[in-house]
């Protein structure tokens, strides 16, 4: 059973989850080729800026992947209005459980691959003196972003239609409300507030604000 | 009698559009059941009711012994069913869509179901969003018998199909029905097919059951009778008298009725009325005439059910 | 005969014994110039410590002159040691008095004698809250009434300010000597600059050469430290990082080219010489120097900043051992030592934000599965 699930959710998610493990493995090595110089006076420092600009990616990849994969298990679904899955012998939490375990054995590729990439990455450079490679550090953090994300996602769109409209449409009055707050003048800051409760701890999201250095002191 | 599907007092509404209210109905194992109805009536939200894919708002629903929803899982295991609309995914192809289904069922036949496949010439590479509408068809036919189940229910499942189709579709079912005793539910508004196969006939319109009886007994009993000096109370009659509609102008009637027997011609007479003409319907005329009366204001002729 | 001798003796030592006598004269002249001078010396220290004296009788009138026009006003000034925080709303400012009670600690542990001048005049500070608009006075500091207790201890910190240093101190520490707050993060950020200063001695240092240590910190006041704290290829980077862009002296940029283009270490010494010392890159900054000064003042407890101020013209290193009482090698060992033990804490992801974010998961997950809103509709 789970197997099958696996199957049609890997023909489902392949394309997404195939770039997202590639991406997942070239990013750090992308990011530690381009460092350092002969003439730059501060070798280390520089070093660790191009390190620290690359650090955007991974959070950025880990939440576009679970996002993606997320709303690629249930597209399907929804569009035959779940009769096929509802008609099947199997509760109905078994079923959402087994996709998500299947989702989350897709995902475990880029994670991996994340992990071969920064190892990799972090071999083949010399790192000036002092500094440190940390790809299982970056890589678990990864994973976690991932997760948050993917199981986030994946809880909207196994829901009904309307609850996951209801979340939009939520998200666009906040937005649409805090322009219209802006534009009449008003110091009134509506986003700022939610924005830092999901982002700092104990937000969800807080696992995305943290430190994605694959190398450091 | 046994009976695979038992639905009682149930009540469902979709706020103010539709609403099932009161439904009471059961169908007898192994029997095969035809549901009646203009599109519209219920009978697609009735079977998604009996098979949990729906809550009712109140009343209860037994298949197979299992209460639904609560036990639709084990109930589901011992059902096959066919949609009206298939509902498989469009990128796998025809064998992968028979390895996915079949990994859900213990009591899946894999041979029943290659055989199937060969009787239906499906090419099992095709991909299930380029096969054709009765081929769909065919293969979710396969799919719900290579389950082997107990109760088969059918929503619709030759409706748009060419009618060679709908005979390959109707000859596997009832070749598996003469092979393992299951129950079907079968739900249509082709009229002739089902008069050809279905024990028992159940109307549904506008929500509401209108008739559920034997198919022989509702083939045989719907009559239009000519009657002269008819009584006005027709309730003391052992047959059921749907519509009364004044002909000519000598005090003739015509009357629509039901469950009717030639044995019970002289109790017309002892009513004080005379049959002039007794006309034969068959099974759609039947159906139209039913609905119409159904739908007919009590206040002017005596109604259906 | 001996009469003429005898006279011409007399006649020889007159002048002598008169210049004996001179000398004997101006001797006692000096002698008695000098008493003068030390007693007017006397006098006048005397007269300093009265003015001192009288300064800070002054200072303390006027601090109880002020107090007195604070509780007239309704300012409730907060007072610790000589520090005198007024705030004009000091009900929304509850962490006042324990912020006023370590910046305090930290100016004397710092200046020690010298602190109490820096807060002579009374901190004024105005608290910031809903919308409030005006400030009473321009000399107040607007401060948030939500402000923590860390930010309010800076303020009070910025606001007294530091003592005047000497230009030769000053050059060699880069600004004056500034109180070491949040030891922690200071330590760290000198730890990030010896991995990455790019300096051959900021390398050795981190490596445990004391030596390093110094050449990296510049106790040595050297002017051509780059000699000693970068390898030629730093040098070159170095050459490449202080080019102005506005040289157009031939011989300079035959020279730039022969360093950054070719390589030849003595173009680029060559050229080094010829800028200004702030032109060149320094391999720790002030930070570091500055954590430097604080761990000898610590060393040298009390009077210590005293004794670093007491000679403006003494070499740099001779001012760090007068101030910590100890010498260079066990400031500068101390100095590493601390800084070695502040490394960053390891990227990696603590405990608290994964069972965090696993929480989140499972709280999430939990609400999927177990939702019995799915049904068609």
């Amino acid at each position: 059973m789970f197997r099958a699930i696996l199957y049609q959710q890997w023909k489902w998610t392949r394309l997404i989850v195939a770039l997202g493990t590639l991406a997942a493995f070239t990013i750090p090595i992308f990011s530690l080729s381009g460092s350092g110089g002969d003439l730059d006076h501060k070798a280390a420092a520089r070093f660790l800026g191009h390190i620290q600009s690359w650090g955007i990616f991974y959070p950025t990849l880990a939440g576009t992947l679970g996002v993606l994969v997320a709303i690629g298990l249930w597209a399907p679904d929804h569009r035959g209005r779940h009769v096929y899955s509802l008609a099947l012998p199997v509760p109905r939490w078994r079923y959402v459980l087994l996709r998500y375990v299947a989702g989350l054995t897709l995902l475990a590729a880029p994670v991996a691959a994340l992990v071969l990439g920064a190892v990799v990455a972090s071999a083949v450079s010399s790192l000036p003196v002092g500094l440190h490679a940390y790809p299982i550090g970056l890589a678990f953090r990864f994973a976690l972003a991932l997760l948050v994300a993917y199981t986030l996602f994946f809880a909207v769109s196994s829901g009904t239609a309307r609850t996951a409209a209801t979340i939009l449409v939520t998200i666009a009055a906040l937005v649409v409300v805090q322009i219209l707050l802006s534009a009449a003048g008003s110091s009134v800051n509506i986003l700022m507030p939610i924005a830092n409760a999901l982002l700092t701890a104990p937000g969800p999201f807080a696992i995305f604000t943290g430190r994605w250095m694959l190398i450091d002191v | 009698m046994s009976h695979a599907v038992e639905i009682d007092h149930l009540v469902y509404r979709v706020k103010k559009a539709f609403s099932l209210e009161d439904l009471s109905l059961k169908v007898p194992t192994g029997s095969i059941y035809g549901f009646l109805g203009p599109n519209g009536s219920g009978k697609t939200t009735t079977i998604r009711l009996v098979l949990g894919l729906l809550r009712p708002a109140s009343g209860s629903i037994t298949v197979l012994g299992h209460a639904i929803p609560v036990d639709a899982p084990a109930a589901l295991r011992r059902i096959g069913y066919v949609p009206e609309a298939p509902h498989l995914d469009p990128t796998m192809s025809v064998t992968e869509a028979i390895w996915f289904h079949s990994r859900f069922y213990p009591t899946w036949d894999g041979a029943w179901a290659e055989r199937l496949l060969r009787d239906f010439e499906l090419d099992p590479k095709r991909l299930f969003g380029k096969l054709s509408k009765g081929q769909k068809g065919k293969l979710m036919i396969l799919l719900a018998l290579a389950q082997r189940p107990e109760l088969l229910v059918l929503d619709e499942p030759t409706d748009g199909l060419d009618p060679v189709v709908r005979r390959d579709m109707l000859s596997a079912v009832l070749e598996y029905v003469s092979q393992h005793s299951a129950t079907v539910f079968i739900s249509s508004h082709l009229i002739h097919e089902l008069e050809r196969i279905c024990d028992w006939v159940g109307v549904m319109d506008n929500g509401r059951l209108v008739a559920d009886v034997e198919m022989e007994r509702f083939k045989t009993g719907m009559k239009r009778l000519k009657v002269s000096h008819g009584p006005s109370n027709t309730t003391a009659l052992p047959f059921r008298v749907l519509t009364r509609t004044p002909v000519g102008n000598n005090g003739s009637e015509m009357w629509l009725v039901r469950d009717w027997a030639p044995e019970m011609a002289p109790s017309v007479a002892a009513a004080g009325g005379e049959i002039e003409q007794i006309i034969d319907l068959d099974l759609e005329e039947g159906f139209v005439e039913l609905l119409r009366s159904f739908r007919v204001p009590k206040s002017t002729e005596v109604a259906g059910v | 005969m001996s009469r003429r001798i005898v006279g011409l003796v007399l006649a020889l030592c007159v002048p002598a014994l008169a210049r004996a006598r001179g000398q004997a004269l101006d001797t006692a002249r000096l002698h008695h110039k000098a008493d003068s001078l030390l007693a007017l010396w006397r006098e006048a220290n005397v007269l300093g410590v009265v003015q001192q004296r009288v300064r800070d009788v002054r200072n303390h009138r006027a601090a109880q002159v002020t107090r007195a026009t604070a509780a007239v006003r309704g300012e409730h000034p907060v007072q610790t040691g000589d520090l005198m925080v007024i705030a004009d709303y000091p009900d929304s400012l509850p962490k006042l008095p324990e912020a006023a009670a370590r910046a305090w600690d930290v100016l004397t542990t710092t200046y020690g004698s010298q602190a109490a001048a820096l807060v002579a005049q009374p901190i004024r500070l105005a608290v910031v809250f809903g919308n409030r608009e005006a400030i009473p006075s321009a000399t107040s500091r607007r401060v948030p009434h939500n402000v923590t207790v860390d930010e309010l201890e800076r303020t009070l910190l910025g606001m007294a300010g530091q003592p005047k240093v000497d230009s030769r101190f000053s050059r060699w520490l880069g600004n004056t000597v500034h109180p070491v707050l949040d030891t922690a993060a200071t330590r760290e950020g000198v730890y990030v600059q010896l991995v990455t200063a790019g300096a051959a001695a900021a390398t050795d240092c981190f490596k445990g050469h004391g030596d390093g240590c110094k050449a990296a910190l510049q106790v040595s006041e050297d002017s051509q430290f780059y000699l000693s704290v970068y390898d030629a290829g730093q040098r070159r980077g170095a050459v490449a990082a202080a080019r102005s862009p506005d040289v157009v002296d031939p011989a300079d940029h035959a020279r730039y080219a022969r360093c950054v283009d070719d390589g030849v270490d003595s173009a680029c010494i060559d050229y080094l010489r010829g800028i200004p010392l702030q032109q060149i890159p320094q391999p720790l900054n002030f930070e570091a120097r500055n954590l430097l000064v604080s761990t000898a003042l610590v060393l040298g407890g009390p009077g210590a900043y005293d004794r670093l101020m007491a000679d403006s013209t003494a070499p740099v290193i001779a001012r760090l051992e007068g101030t910590a009482n100890a010498p260079l090698d066990q400031i500068v060992g101390t100095w590493r030592s601390k800084v070695m033990a502040a490394r960053p804490v390891a990227i990696g992801v603590p405990v608290g934000e994964a069972a965090l974010a696993a929480g989140w998961v499972g709280l999430i997950a939990f609400g999927a599965i177990r939702s019995t809103r799915w049904r068609l509709s």
